[in-house]
């Protein structure tokens, strides 16, 4: 299965513009959407919409080192689903994720990792044409 | 529904929410706020059929890697 998306152009606070590269996923029954993020080891989820979708949060803690610092998080799985135009499209995935405590105005919604999310799709980002194409591997 | 909420997100800007989780349903913003569930449960209150497209808004340039 293929499935396509575009980046997101979006507006700084100090009135510059980036194109992010967010897509459609449904996060345990909400469909939200989540930045791609080839630098990521592992897909992110803050805290107060892990604990919105009922996932685990006694795992194993491990830290999360973003930058110069470092973040507590807890260990576990989710179930993705990436969402295409149509319903046949759907792919779903069940993946590790990292939950971190902080969701202030500075932290990002859900980030997709390398880990399991590049493991199940060959992701190409075409910036020039507007487009982020992911053909599930079989 | 959602794809086409989807699609529109992505032609709008929604810096005046920047920080926040908003909710979408078809091609309008219904709720806002600093948490999820607080967001989600608005859209429950006053839509409860509707499924909404849920995202955070970030506007800071960022360093997202591990």
């Amino acid at each position: 299965m293929v499935l396509t998306y575009r980046f997101k152009k979006e507006k700084l606070d100090d009135g510059s513009y980036v194109s992010r590269p967010r897509i459609l996923v449904d996060l345990q029954g909400i469909e939200v959407t989540a930045l791609i993020d080839s630098g990521c080891d592992v897909t992110v989820i803050p805290e107060n919409l892990a604990k919105e979708i009922g996932l685990n949060l006694n795992g194993k803690r491990d830290k999360l080192y973003a930058f110069r610092e470092a973040t507590e998080v807890i260990c576990t799985n989710a179930n993705i689903k990436f969402l295409g135009r149509a319903e046949r499209q759907n792919v779903l995935i069940n993946i590790p994720v990292l939950i971190t405590p902080a969701d202030d105005v500075d932290t990002e919604g859900i980030v997709l990792g390398i880990r399991g999310v590049f493991d199940n799709f060959e992701i190409n980002f075409k910036k020039a044409r507007n487009q982020i194409i992911m053909k599930e591997i079989k | 529904m959602t794809y086409a909420d989807y699609e529109w997100f992505l032609e709008q800007d929604f810096s005046r929410y920047s920080g926040r989780w908003i909710a979408i349903v078809n091609k309008q913003v219904v709720a806002e706020g600093n948490e999820p569930a607080g967001v989600l449960a608005a859209v429950k209150r006053i839509m409860p059929k509707k499924k909404p497209l849920l995202t955070k808004v970030r506007n800071r340039l960022a360093i997202l890697s591990s």
